[in-house]
């Protein structure tokens, strides 16, 4: 059993964490506790939750930026945002139901902790492109920030980005301002049907590299290709017939705003791998041109693709190998296999990481080795 | 300025290290020479100048590799440097420091059209990554405005902008991938051609890092397509905060031009003496807007922003009809910085930002602190990101207006803080705003900052003396002190 620490003040978070220190006993440190299966096993002695922490502390929608703490629930802020035609444009995924929790449960909090990012993420960049500022905890018990609230700013190293995708083993954030972007007027989206998944990282890679600032190129094999264009309403008709050239004489069928935004919501949330086929569920990035040899080498029985064919999300009882890029373990199978959360980097990263993680939290008590390091 | 006293210690190593690199490198890539070293002894701070006790010239990463575990051995302080362009004095040697002159790493290594992206060598300008691939159709969008000289190894360690970075992001947002060299010569490859990797963003957190955790010798950077149609608009206006105005009615309307600049009428004027792009001279302050994309959203974007300057009583309105035109435009705003220089015989160049709508209240001061220091200001701003670039202009031949102008320029600086903003937008901290960072950040803040250099160089060899306004030692940084079960947060010694 656990000790359980819901703080509802900065203070606190930092009077629990120095505590933490005296005793040198370790922390599990969480937001709403939705992604917390994301991660290599930890045995930690407490629990610190920041989901108390849950204020907006400045939303300013003409300067495009919002100032908030991490327990805000993302259902809650997309709603705010929607408000004033804003949105993050990362479009931060709800992967509750694909790790069996409910909906509408996650947190902003465990979206920057984790730098999850949405299929726009090859034409406008990951959460980790998002955050201008943050304040937290380190594992020296005392507050620290960095970056600011304006979008231009080199004062300093960029720890934003550094703590984004830190799975809170460098400290614990209280408060964070992320960058907007104005809600698009309108969407569509062109749905090709029956592509070879060969054929269909071709044509990603083609569109992609065509001026129509294409925002949602995916593949899912046996359902279809889908190519989304986001914008003025103006502009829609000439992007769609410019991408129309492109797709040739293929099957295809237009997806109006709400169905649109209907499938790439599934794409976002994972979705097509949803309910889960009892196969541990990897998250791969990797260069485009790589893909392929990836699907080839491990004949998955479930995949699609993302991010214009730079994202796989696969079942696969076998670790995925290959020379450049990333993977994470985003879901174990029912009875877990013994399997690494994330491909294990070169020793020489793998050292660097450690000692900045030790730079935050030299008594290793926040999250250790939830990272596999 | 005052840099880290040289140390004997080092001086004395010197014809060690000569012999050493001599038999490395070769003896015309280590220059040792007065007049030789002389050609570094400053970058585009040119108020500040140093000549460095020695400087080295590799050509590949291997040799940075052997160059810098020689130093890290004979503990050697280094100061990397690119073209030697950086405004915030990151390449101001040291006088019992190695500068690491990058230029010879000067070759793209691959053009990988399908990943969309480039891998380059750290001495490849800016300019040249997109001239590489131009043919094709693609470019690289961050575009500093001496991308014509500036290094894309510069580019990473200033973390560096430019006028279109409203709409494609900073450096940081289009790098994919660094190979750089630590201070103990390891060298370690950082992402590559996929979007997201593993374990910590060493890649976001190198970028803008100052050169003082590591020396990047290759980044991989993302190209991106070339839009159909470009369009920019000249707008007047008879009042600043109108035309500040019409920049926040046109983000918060949700449009997002690719670049939106501001100059005021000095500015104007000084352009319109050197290069007559047809500025109007009267206005007491113009905006370019540009937007790039398909000519339906390009031509409703720009009518929407027409009608929002008209209802501000917009003194002027032109959309280019020819890229002729959209370069005449450009023309002045890209020469503001010699324009300037051409009506005072010293400019100062600032770098702050602030949040958009505290524009009038800090033209309204920046005014008044102009009269107090009695000299004149003229203003260049990327306003649709909130950067001010502020031209204080002065004589250095005048006794104490270099000080006065510098006095003047912190001033500034603590302004923008103190609206919410920052120290520097994309120039960095380098030597010049060092002694300000504690004006944005607390004593445990920078603390933080300094342990993370600790984890790359801690026995503080790489460019010390920038960011940091005092170095302490790594290991007192590392400690925690308890007492009687209580955490005690006590003084950190310096060196």
């Amino acid at each position: 059993m656990t000790d359980l620490y819901f703080p509802t003040t900065e203070e606190q978070v930092s009077e629990c964490i120095c505590d933490h220190i005296v005793m040198e006993k370790s922390l599990d440190v969480r937001t709403g506790g939705s992604l917390i299966s994301l991660g290599s096993p930890m045995n930690v002695a407490s629990t610190l939750s920041l989901k108390e922490l849950n204020q907006v502390k400045l939303y300013e929608p003409e300067e495009l930026v919002i100032t908030l703490e991490p327990g805000v629930l993302l259902s809650d802020l997309k709603n705010l945002l929607m408000e004033h035609n804003q949105e993050l444009k990362f479009e931060p995924p709800d992967l509750g139901p694909l790790l069996g929790n409910d909906p509408g449960i996650g947190t902003i909090g465990g979206i920057i902790g984790t730098n999850l990012s949405g299929p726009k993420r090859f034409l406008a960049g990951g959460a980790r492109d998002y955050i201008l500022g943050v304040q937290g905890i380190s594992g020296f018990g005392q507050i620290f920030k960095a970056g600011g609230r304006v979008v231009k700013n080199v004062s300093g190293y960029d720890v934003s980005k550094l703590m984004c995708g830190s799975y809170g083993t460098l400290g614990a954030i209280t408060e964070m301002t992320l960058k907007l972007a104005p809600k698009a007027q309108d969407e569509i989206s062109l749905k090709i049907h029956d592509l070879e998944t060969e054929t269909a990282i071709f044509l990603m890679t083609e569109i992609a590299a065509c001026p129509y600032e294409v925002s949602g190129l995916a593949h899912i094999p046996g359902t279809g290709t889908f190519i989304r264009i986001e914008g003025t309403t103006a502009s829609l008709d000439e992007r769609i017939a410019a991408i129309r050239g492109l797709v040739g004489k293929r099957k295809v069928s237009e997806l109006k705003r709400e169905e649109s935004e209907d499938q790439w919501r599934q794409i976002r949330d994972v979705a097509p791998l949803n309910p889960p086929k009892n196969l541990p569920l990897w998250k791969i990035s990797i260069a485009a041109s790589d893909v392929l040899d990836v699907i080839n080498d491990h004949n998955p029985e479930f995949y699609f693709l993302d991010w214009a064919g730079g994202l796989l999300w696969m079942s696969s009882k076998d670790i995925p190998t290959f020379d450049k890029g990333a993977f994470w373990l985003i879901r174990n199978t029912e009875t877990p296999l013994d399997l690494p959360f994330n491909k294990s980097p070169d020793p020489l990263i793998r050292n660097l990481n450690k000692r900045i993680k030790k730079a935050f939290d030299p008594k290793n008590i926040l999250n250790p080795g939830r990272l596999g390091f | 300025m005052k840099m880290p006293d040289p140390e004997q210690e080092i001086l004395d190593k010197l014809p060690d290290l000569t012999g050493r690199l001599v038999r490395l490198l070769s003896k015309k890539a280590v220059i040792t020479s007065e007049q030789g070293r002389k050609a570094f002894e400053s970058d585009g701070l040119t108020a500040y100048r140093q000549s460095p006790m020695i400087v080295a010239l590799p050509s590949s990463t291997e040799e940075v590799s052997e160059i810098l575990k020689i130093c890290n051995e004979l503990n050697i302080k280094v100061v990397p440097r690119g073209a030697g362009t950086s405004l915030s004095g990151g390449a101001l040697p040291l006088a019992d420091g190695l500068t690491l002159g990058l230029s010879k790493l000067n070759k793209i290594i691959d053009i990988d059209y399908q990943n969309r992206s480039v891998v380059t060598q750290c001495g490849v300008t800016n300019l040249a990554i997109s001239h590489a691939v131009e043919d094709q159709g693609f470019y690289y969008a961050p575009d500093p405005s001496s991308q014509i000289a500036c290094t894309i190894g510069g580019n990473v360690a200033e973390n560096s902008g430019g006028v279109h970075c409203l709409k494609y992001g900073l450096t940081t947002n289009n790098i994919l991938g660094l190979k750089m060299v630590l201070m103990n010569g390891d060298i370690i490859e950082l992402g590559g051609k996929h979007m997201q990797e593993s374990g910590y963003d060493l890649i976001g957190l190198v970028t803008g890092s100052e050169g003082l955790l590591g020396v990047v010798t290759e980044a991989t950077v993302r190209i991106l397509p070339k839009a159909n149609v470009v369009k920019a608009m000249l707008i007047g206006f008879d009042d600043i905060e109108l035309a500040g105005e019409c920049v926040a009615r046109t983000i918060a309307a949700g449009i997002i031009p690719s670049g939106m600049e501001m100059m005021d009428n000095m500015a104007i004027n000084a352009a319109e003496d050197y290069c007559q792009p047809g500025y109007p001279r009267d206005a007491e302050a113009i905006l370019i807007a540009e937007f790039d994309g398909v000519e339906s959203e390009v031509d409703y974007f720009t009518q929407r922003v027409s009608e929002l300057a008209k209802e501000l009583g917009a003194t002027s309105i032109s959309i280019s009809k020819s890229e002729e035109e959209r370069n005449g435009f450009w023309a002045g705003r890209k020469a503001a910085f010699p324009a300037v220089g051409r009506i005072s015989p010293d400019y100062y160049c600032m770098d702050g930002s602030i949040p958009r709508k505290n524009l009038p209240i800090v033209l309204r001061r920046m005014n008044e602190l102009s009269k107090k220091y009695g000299l004149r200001v003229a203003n260049v701003f990327h306003a649709g990101d909130g950067n001010l670039h502020p031209l204080i202009l002065y004589d250095a031949n005048v006794p104490g207006e270099l000080e006065r102008a510098e006095e003047f320029g912190s001033d500034i600086l603590r302004l923008c803080v103190e609206v919410g903003g920052a120290l520097t937008g994309e120039h960095g901290i380098g030597v010049e705003k060092r002694d300000l960072m504690p004006t944005m950040f607390t004593k445990d803040d920078l603390n933080q900052q300094e342990r993370i250099k600790c984890a790359f160089d801690p026995a503080h060899r790489l460019n010390p003396g920038k960011m940091f306004p005092e170095l302490h030692r790594c290991s007192e940084l590392g400690k925690m002190h308890i007492h009687g079960g209580k955490l005690l947060f006590p003084d950190i010694p310096r060196f």
